[in-house]
């Protein structure tokens, strides 16, 4: 924090996002865990149901949101 | 941002490397994000980790880790690229296919995806999306350090979160690598002031 008053390419979304990027983090570590106790996952169980869940709905994400007809006549 | 997962799993497969080399010391060698058991960590192959895999393992943490943070840097912070989502579909769909490989391979294996389970692991896969976003974005806007500082400040935040929901102790060990994480913090925001300063005095 105190590093970050100094840094002088200071980005307020930067740290903005920093910030939440932290806590959900944090929650994200301590709810992996605990589901991960309770169903009895291991190895790479959390892996492949992390992903296999994940890449879905970060497609139609970006669908929705992102500016794809810029991206592609690129 | 993908390879947070793996890359958890990495440091998992270090924690259990080095804990099997120094005996004394349990489980807080390394302060990883996800600290589990060694029992549900990543099992080895061979049943006592010798030194060669301790090191193997951690270079091949440290090169995965720094890797994916400079790739992904370079990636979103070039102006023609905007869409860090469709970025972390692909990696994630990498990743998917890869483990379908190395389960057709025999190398590992997992268990095959079931509707009930699904539903009950789709929360925390909501939640890795709003970390790995949120992660993208900020290391769009700043520079790789200061990102890999606040990376390890998110180590110590989870733990005192767990501490304050979760009544966890937090262990005089975990203390001491949280004190040590701090210098290292301080060294790398030094060198990067430096080099601004010298960049301003330059000017």
């Amino acid at each position: 924090m105190i590093g970050g008053i100094n840094d002088l390419n200071f980005s307020f979304f930067g740290y903005a996002w920093m910030m939440v990027n932290c806590m959900s983090a944090a929650f994200y570590g301590l709810y992996m865990r605990r589901s991960i106790k309770r169903m009895d996952f291991r190895d790479f169980d959390s892996v492949f149901y992390n992903n296999i869940i994940a890449t879905p709905i970060l497609l139609l994400l970006s669908f929705l949101v992102e500016d794809w007809r810029g991206f592609l006549a690129d | 941002m993908q390879i947070v997962v793996v890359e958890d799993h990495v440091n998992l497969l270090v924690k259990d490397a080095v804990n099997s080399v120094v005996p004394g010391e349990s489980g807080n060698m390394l302060p990883a994000p996800i600290s589990m058991s060694p029992k549900d960590a990543l099992s080895l192959k061979a049943p006592i980790p010798t030194t060669s895999d301790t090191i193997f393992a951690l270079s091949a943490y440290c090169f995965s880790s720094i890797g994916m943070t400079v790739l992904n840097k370079f990636v979103l912070s070039s102006h023609r690229f905007k869409l860090p989502f469709l970025l972390l579909s692909v990696q994630s769909c990498v990743c998917v296919c890869f483990l379908i490989a190395c389960k057709q391979s025999g190398v590992l294996t997992y268990r095959p995806l079931t509707r009930k389970e699904a539903i009950e692991w789709f929360p925390v896969s909501c939640l890795l999306i709003l970390m790995i976003y949120t992660g993208s974005l900020s290391l769009k806007y700043l520079t790789v350090a200061m990102f890999t500082v606040f990376k390890n400040v998110s180590i110590i935040f989870t733990a005192f979160v767990e501490r304050q929901w979760f009544g966890n102790q937090v262990t005089p060990l975990m203390v001491v690598s949280f004190i040590l994480i701090v210098p290292w913090l301080h060294l790398f925001l030094l060198t990067l002031n430096c080099k601004y300063i010298s960049r301003c005095l330059a000017r």
